[in-house]
């Protein structure tokens, strides 16, 4: 410990203040399925986060690339399960293609280059479908959160998400 | 000379057929999800996505795949080539080979004239028009936290003399929620206690009733096939007792209600068997019953307080007796402790631990049992329940090798299982306290033993049991519906001769012909052949 030392964490701290409350812009892409049983699960969790992470620069936006998620269903989804974001349906899968989902629930995270910081889990409750943890022990999704906020420097993380697989659009030559 | 008929048809039938290399929607995979998933899968009932037509399925395609090849769906925890049981959910391997296939392929469509007929799905009880209905008084609100919700609704059933029941059938109100329902009887008013004590609709309790019952009834879980006792068997619902279900509302995202009810049919004809409950715990209840007696809703601390004062030697494991007593009181009433529970070891499993016990109770006379009853908490992985009897032959009862909390339940057995005199009735159970445990309840993992709470763990095989009498083997225990349907291959909702002229078709083929077709393989070994036969011809018969 030595003066030096101190400047250096003071100068942090000065910098995390000025930071705290003002993320760096950022967008959660939340791959959603309103048949799927964790999907709906996770709508509380999703619901949490947004109360306490978002704002103008960290928007969060709902995907849903189920073909048969009709904007009708997708809305009766929004309503009933409260999700306090705005939801897009990807039908073509143009949104899947471009972040690399492969999951409902699954989320994506990019900055305002659009470069992917992290993909996967919202958090590890579920070991795998049908065995829900009773005591959730990483947050994967919050921790990006947190970082972002705090303007911690991320490298791309990748998790395993588990929950529905998205169904890839038919071959339809196979017909 | 009958069966080298038969082979002829089997093969006319084989040469019909259509070469099995486009596996299609229409005419492979429709009657396999129709027949085993939509029940469950569509608008309102508590499997999430319907699976209802093609571009449903379709639309799941990947999931389906996923779900049936790792076996959680459809879901049926026992292991159907151990023993069977009335009510059965499998698919067989060639089933879902073609499930992959099929996904594998791009899922088509293929000819939709060839598409099975949806099933018709029963509307009201299954059972007819119910002698008693019993209803919730108010609907209960989960409080959607995603947290699961136990809750015990006392329901009187203001009976003026003791009725024999036939069966009882529980309806879910919202099927979404419902995940399962334990059934039990008080006659001491305890229950009902509970409830005024707490301020909502109901109280709430995760491992039992916390209350003595003096009978437990048949539990629900989604496909439940409610099964009405044989002729001259039934269960005594005393006058004037309350009825209480336990409900298991699933994790749910947001608020919702539910207001469920019960259906009791009693019996038209006169008892000659009441059905009695015997049941292996890690404790002997004789043990428990000879030094704390029937001690029911007296204060157990009390009745040691006394024992000392009046100078009784208190037994060693005086600490394991005083929590299993504080809950197995509960059950005295209504279990026939009929002879000695052993068990390997003291009930307790480390922290850490993946931990093994051995159970065993003696049968002292000759009975029949019904259906078998599994319970353990989250440590809990498998069961293995089988008796021996005096001359070393074996009868399988049940067995899991991935229990699952969720879908814990009743088994009726598909035909009276006699159990000599002399029996031993053994049961092993594994529980896993390791951090490798997902459910595991206590992070880290603690020292876990008997108790009601999530955090503790508990071992019950609760086995319905009737006397003993010459020529029960043979007494199906059909259930109302649904059973029949497994040879009603025709759908015409009989068991006639033309059903007989399709399973004759079928007959000696087996896995990986072209024309196999797994409802035929009855005791799905992969074979149409004589052991199915007979048991074609006990469910026609029966
Ligand atoms: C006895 C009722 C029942 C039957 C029969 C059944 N399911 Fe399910 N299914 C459920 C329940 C309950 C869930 C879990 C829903 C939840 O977690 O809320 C589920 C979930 C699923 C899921 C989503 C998995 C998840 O949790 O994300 C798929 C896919 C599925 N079932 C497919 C099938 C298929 C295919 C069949 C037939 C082969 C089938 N089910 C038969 C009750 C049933």
């Amino acid at each position: 410990m030595n003066w030096r030392h101190n400047i250096w964490v003071t100068v942090g701290a000065i910098f995390l203040l000025a930071g705290a409350g003002i993320c760096a812009p950022h967008k959660v892409y939340v791959f959603l399925g309103e048949t799927c049983p964790v999907s709906r699960h996770y709508t509380l969790t999703l619901r949490n986060l947004h109360a306490q992470y978002a704002s103008e620069e960290l928007e969060f936006i709902g995907v849903f690339p189920n073909r048969l998620s009709t904007p009708t269903a997708i809305a009766a989804f929004k309503e009933k399960y409260m999700l306090p974001f705005s939801c897009i349906r990807d039908s073509a899968h143009a949104w899947v293609n471009r972040l690399g989902a492969t999951v409902t629930p699954e989320v994506v995270v990019v900055d305002s280059s659009n470069a992917a910081i992290y993909r996967g889990r919202i958090d590890n409750t579920f070991a795998r479908v049908g065995k829900r943890r009773r005591v959730v022990t990483a947050r994967d999704l919050a921790d990006v959160l947190n970082a972002i906020c705090n303007n911690t420097p991320l490298t791309f993380r990748q998790t395993q998400a588990i929950g529905c697989f998205i169904t890839p659009l038919q071959n339809t030559a196979q017909e | 000379m009958r069966l080298t008929a038969l082979s002829i048809l089997a093969l006319l039938c084989a040469m019909a057929s259509p070469s099995a290399q486009t596996v299609t929607f229409g005419e492979h995979i429709s009657p396999i999800i129709y027949n085993n998933c939509t029940s469950c899968h569509r608008t309102g009932e508590i499997g999430a996505m319907p699976l209802t037509n093609y571009s449903e399925v379709a639309a799941h395609a990947t999931m389906i795949q996923h779900v049936t090849q790792n076996r959680y769906m459809p879901p049926w925890k026992p292991d159907p080539t151990y023993s069977q049981h009335i009510g059965e959910r499998t698919l067989t391997q060639s089933e879902i080979d073609l499930i992959r296939n099929w996904v594998d392929a791009g899922f088509p469509q293929g000819d939709l004239a060839l598409e099975a007929p949806l099933p018709t799905f029963p509307t009201g009880s299954a059972l007819g028009t119910p002698d008693l209905v019993l209803t919730m008084a108010e609907p209960f609100a989960i409080r959607g936290d995603n947290e699961d919700q136990y809750q015990v609704f006392v329901l009187p059933t203001g009976l003026a003399e003791p009725r024999a029941i036939a069966a009882v059938e529980f309806r879910p109100g919202n099927r979404q929620i419902v995940h399962h329902a334990l059934l039990a009887v008080d006659i001491t008013g305890t229950a009902r206690q509970n409830d005024l004590e707490t301020p909502e609709y109901g109280y709430e309790s995760f491992g039992g009733f916390d209350s003595p019952i003096a009978a437990i009834l048949p539990s629900y879980t989604p496909g439940t096939r409610t099964v009405a006792f044989p002729h001259g068997v039934g269960q005594i619902l005393p006058q004037n007792a309350d009825l209480l279900v336990q409900v298991h509302y699933a994790p749910w995202p947001i608020a919702e209600s539910d207001q469920s009810s019960v259906n009791i049919f009693f019996k038209k004809e006169s008892l000659e068997r009441e059905v009695g409950l015997i049941a292996i715990v890690p404790f002997s209840l004789n043990d428990i019953k000879a030094f704390f007696g029937n001690f029911g809703g007296r204060d157990i601390e009390q009745i040691i307080a006394q024992l000392e004062a009046s100078g009784a030697e208190l037994p060693p494991n005086l600490d394991d007796l005083i929590d299993f007593a504080a809950s197995a009181n509960d059950l005295f009433g209504a279990i026939n402790p009929m002879a000695k529970i052993e068990i390997d070891s003291r009930f307790v499993i480390p922290a850490r631990e993946v931990k093994t016990f051995r159970g065993t109770l003696t049968i002292d006379q000759d009975i029949s049992l019904l259906s078998i009853y599994l319970h353990m908490h989250l440590l809990g992985q498998s069961w293995e329940v089988y008796a021996v009897d005096p001359q070393g032959n074996r009868t399988d009862l049940v067995r899991i090798s991935d229990w699952d909390f969720n879908w814990q339940g009743s088994y009726t057995f598909t035909h009276f299982q006699k159990i000599a005199a002399g029996s031993k009735i053994h049961a092993v159970t594994t529980y896993d306290n390791t951090i490798d445990n997902p459910l595991n309840p206590n992070y880290p993992p603690r020292t876990v033993a008997w108790g009601e709470k999530t955090t503790d763990e508990m071992l019950l095989v609760a086995m319905e049991y009737v006397p003993y009498r010459q020529g029960d083997e043979n007494i199906a225990l059909a259930p109302s519906v649904g059973y029949v349907a497994r040879i009603d291959f025709d759908g015409d909702r009989q068991r006639d001769f033309d059903d007989f002229v399709l399973f004759a078709q079928n007959f000696g083929l087996s896995q990986g012909d072209a024309d196999f077709q797994s409802r035929f393989d009855l005791n799905r070994d992969g074979r149409v052949d004589f052991a199915d036969f007979i048991i074609f011809a006990r469910l026609f018969g029966g």
